[in-house]
């Protein structure tokens, strides 16, 4: 049986909100920025915008092959270039629920939720496993 | 006036898609201009996707591979990265009004997160072997999801007298306050090993095919699980923010990421979501959501025929 204790909502709700809010506005505006730098030229492309229209349309393996676009983490090495300097944002994009679970991750500890802490703890495996590009290697 | 905007919009959904296929792919066409086209289209998804009530993404991917030049593995990564950036902007309203809920989301964004990365390597892998295999079987999902769209009832208020043992032990249960009267409703889900089962589906065809996947997802906690319809809506967009992170960045690593295809794209269906849902309370939802329907099943069709080369 439910107890009245039982309805409440998670206590850390509203910090994870906060925390999604910051960051993605902080990952748009970084995306905004960082494509106005890439379209009106201002940061060289590593794969030029002549070539582009040759390239997005072929299988993965082939445009990475023909571009000599990174794959893994190697997008980290190309920041300064126009086109790779999106990554910024998108990165930002794609951490922020990676940051609230740390947050989460605290507060479920605190609360002794062992339960809890034990599926939190097994989605940030997952984000670190899917991001480290450790699972399944890319080689280029 | 309804039915004006209602002719108007329709000749627009269509317009731009159609434009865009009556050229072809091989439409010669400088980058910037498919940037512009790209903008537009998503402009119109975001906007038609607020007012039917369903998702981006699922409008996203199968009219963007269908109707333009750019190949399906970055039409699928650009479609995970819009259903996030939808979920992260509409995510903070809903937690803090409660609707969306962060006990509810917990384990059903686990067992999706686990099954999108396992989706995400089969779809990277089939689209080597064959792009049309991917394709095709886009198609065919897509025909699927719009029987469900036909189908699919919904229940306000489900019937769940007492929460199962799981959903208990899961805390599986909260409060929100109804705009309309402030009345406080509890809630509590039922049935929740079956339900959270049926989310190892939805997480692989999420990451296989790029897609938001709403239209599970709500169905699942609604009808099955008996959450509130607001509840799983809600909880629905939220959990789509941990879901698709984690097949995003399987994406990122592949390389599969296009900034000239995800920047213009997020930026036109965000624009487009925020003007539908300004515009929400004049029209017709009913209207739009067989428009919708309709476009889905021409861009499931569209996308079959690709796959044989038609």
């Amino acid at each position: 049986m439910m107890t009245q204790l039982d309805y409440k909502n998670s206590s850390f709700q509203n910090t994870y909100a906060q925390i999604l809010n910051w960051g993605s506005a902080l990952g748009l505006i970084c995306m905004l920025i960082t494509f106005a730098l890439y379209a009106f030229g201002i940061l060289e492309p590593l794969v030029s915008f002549e070539k582009l229209p040759e390239y997005w349309s072929l299988p993965l393996s082939e445009y990475l092959e023909k571009s000599g676009a990174p794959a893994g983490w190697g997008w980290v090495e190309n920041l300064s270039r126009g086109d790779y300097s999106n990554y910024i944002g998108i990165a930002i994009l794609t951490s922020m629920t990676f940051v609230c679970y740390i947050g989460l991750f605290f507060d479920q500890i605190r609360q002794r939720k062992i339960l809890i802490t034990i599926l939190v703890v097994i989605e940030l495996v997952l984000f670190i496993v899917a991001s480290s590009n450790l699972l399944f290697p890319v080689g280029h | 006036m309804r039915s004006k905007f209602t002719f108007l919009s329709l000749l627009l959904f269509l317009l731009i898609p159609g434009l865009v296929f009556a050229g072809g792919s091989d439409l010669d066409m400088p980058w910037w201009g498919w940037g512009i086209i790209l903008f537009l289209t998503t402009f119109i998804i975001g906007l038609f996707g607020v007012l039917a009530g369903i998702g981006g993404g699922v409008l996203f991917v199968p009219l963007v591979s269908s109707f333009f030049p750019f190949h399906i593995d970055f039409v699928r990564g650009a479609g995970l990265l819009i259903a996030l950036g939808s979920s992260l902007a509409a995510a903070p309203t809903l937690l803090k009004k409660d609707l969306a809920s962060l006990k509810l989301a917990i384990p059903v964004a686990l067992i999706a997160s686990a099954f999108s990365i396992v989706g995400a390597m089969i779809g990277l892998w089939l689209s080597s072997v064959n792009p049309a295999f991917i394709q095709g079987s886009l198609g065919v999902l897509i025909l699927m999801i719009v029987v469900i769209m036909l189908m699919a009832k919904s229940s306000i208020y489900p019937v769940v007298k007492e929460g199962d043992y799981l959903a208990g032990l899961l805390g599986l249960s909260g409060t929100y306050k109804e705009g309309a009267t402030g009345k406080e409703v509890r809630w509590t889900v039922h049935r929740t090993a079956i339900g959270l089962f049926c989310f190892v589906l939805v997480g692989v065809l999420a990451g296989m095919f790029g897609l938001g996947a709403g239209w599970a997802n709500v169905p699942i906690l609604n009808l099955l699980m008996g959450a509130p319809l607001k509840i799983a809506v809600a909880t629905s967009s939220f959990s789509l923010s941990i879901t698709d992170t984690t097949a995003a960045w399987v994406y990122l690593n592949k390389g599969a990421v296009l900034p000239i295809i995800v920047v213009p794209s997020i930026m036109g269906i965000m624009a487009g979501a925020n003007i539908g849902a300004r515009i929400l309370p004049r029209v017709k939802p009913t209207l739009i959501r067989k428009m919708v329907i309709i476009v889905l099943l021409l861009a499931g069709v569209r996308s079959i025929l690709k796959a044989f080369g038609i």
